[in-house]
């Protein structure tokens, strides 16, 4: 090696194209479009494997004789798939000609309105239907006479509430699980693009 | 960020904020964003300058800890993501006269060789480049003074074998 480090650092900043810097773009604007394109990707996913999970459903109770229960949970599910499709058509709307501080508000809104409905319908809708996929368990299963007879007059008042509160619990966690899981990171980077954009707006 | 602040704040150090950013960016693309988000991490952070250190030690202890922290973020984003980008060198333009294509060609393979080196011996090394002096370098790097010469040392040594290989090769 003909030249010391210390002379190729110095002689290769000489080159003045080297140095020069690169322009300042609209970072956020790049950044925004990128993190609104990557969680239409993900709902976009999401959502569509509920069909497949609809149908492997349905075919596992087609297959334990358990069609009508194998039919509900099938349409539930398929219900939610057309649920979901409906309330993030919103996402399609957003336009990106916008400032990004614009669009970027539009989207935390409506991610919070969406909390707030799904939370609503898994906390107080999910356990009636829960319950009727219950019932209509007990009722296809061989042991229905059984199961009948061993209940109480208590246990027939007391475990519905109690199944209706479980199912209550288990839906609203589960959904906060997965949103969590599944679009946290993208939701906080949101949330830290407006923070930071309302900062730069002072 | 106000034109103002860039023009008279950061551009006249853009060097400094050019030099790290590439030694810890894989892509042209990823030297942009880099760029980019320092400065708009200085322009954040300018109040909390108190005037302690001078302006360009300031800008590259900002410079060295968002290109610090976007690497890390990059690492733990999907691998394939920055195999893809890694392929990419960084563009550079080029004089057409020998020596300086010399130059660029010295200097991007000594770019390869110091991204090579651990995170923070990047940050040393390009301290020591810039003619930081031990103490400045601790300063910025939040490390002991005493223990930076035996570092250089030892960094530099293994900077001219990586070096060396990449110049036969």
């Amino acid at each position: 090696m003909k030249k010391s480090i210390e002379e190729i650092w110095s002689e290769g900043f000489d080159n003045k194209n080297f140095s020069i810097p690169p322009v300042i773009v609209n970072l956020y604007d790049k950044k925004s479009i990128l993190t609104i394109d990557k969680l239409k990707a993900a709902t976009k996913k999401d959502n569509w494997s509920i069909i497949p999970m609809a149908l492997i459903v349905l075919i596992f109770f087609i297959i334990k004789s358990k069609v009508i229960f194998g039919l509900y949970l099938a349409t539930l599910m398929l219900s939610l798939f057309f649920l979901n499709r409906k309330r993030l058509q919103f996402l399609n709307t957003i336009n990106t000609d916008q400032s990004c501080f614009e669009y970027l508000s539009k989207i935390q809104k409506m991610i919070k309105n969406n909390v707030k409905f799904y939370t609503r319908l898994l906390g107080i809708g999910f356990p009636f239907l829960a319950y009727i996929g219950y019932r209509l368990f007990i009722l296809g299963s061989d042991q229905k006479d059984h199961l009948l007879e061993i209940y109480s007059i208590n246990t027939m008042i007391i475990s519905p509430i109690i199944l209706l509160i479980s199912f209550s619990i288990i839906g609203v966690l589960s959904f906060r699980l997965s949103n969590y899981l599944i679009y946290g990171r993208l939701i906080k980077k949101i949330d830290e693009m407006i923070e930071e954009l309302a900062f730069l707006t002072k | 960020m106000s034109s103002d602040f860039y023009k008279t704040s950061i551009l006249p150090h853009s060097a400094i904020i050019i030099k790290i950013c590439r030694a810890y960016s894989n892509s042209q693309e990823d030297y942009e964003d880099y760029y980019q988000e320092v400065c708009l991490q200085i322009w954040k952070s300018k109040d909390n300058f108190k005037n302690k250190s001078e302006w360009s030690t300031w800008i590259y202890r900002i410079s060295l800890n968002v290109c610090l922290s976007l690497l890390r973020k990059q690492k733990k984003q999907d691998v394939t993501n920055r195999f893809e980008t890694s392929n990419n060198e960084i563009s550079i333009q080029s004089d057409a006269t020998e020596e300086s294509k010399e130059n660029d060609t010295n200097i991007i393979k000594l770019y390869d060789a110091i991204k090579e080196l651990s995170e923070i011996d990047r940050g040393i090394i390009l301290l020591y480049l810039e003619k930081k002096t031990y103490k400045e370098i601790a300063e910025i790097m939040g490390t002991n003074s005493n223990s930076i010469g035996v570092k250089i040392t030892r960094i530099k040594k293994r900077l001219k074998k990586q070096l060396t290989k990449k110049i036969t090769n």
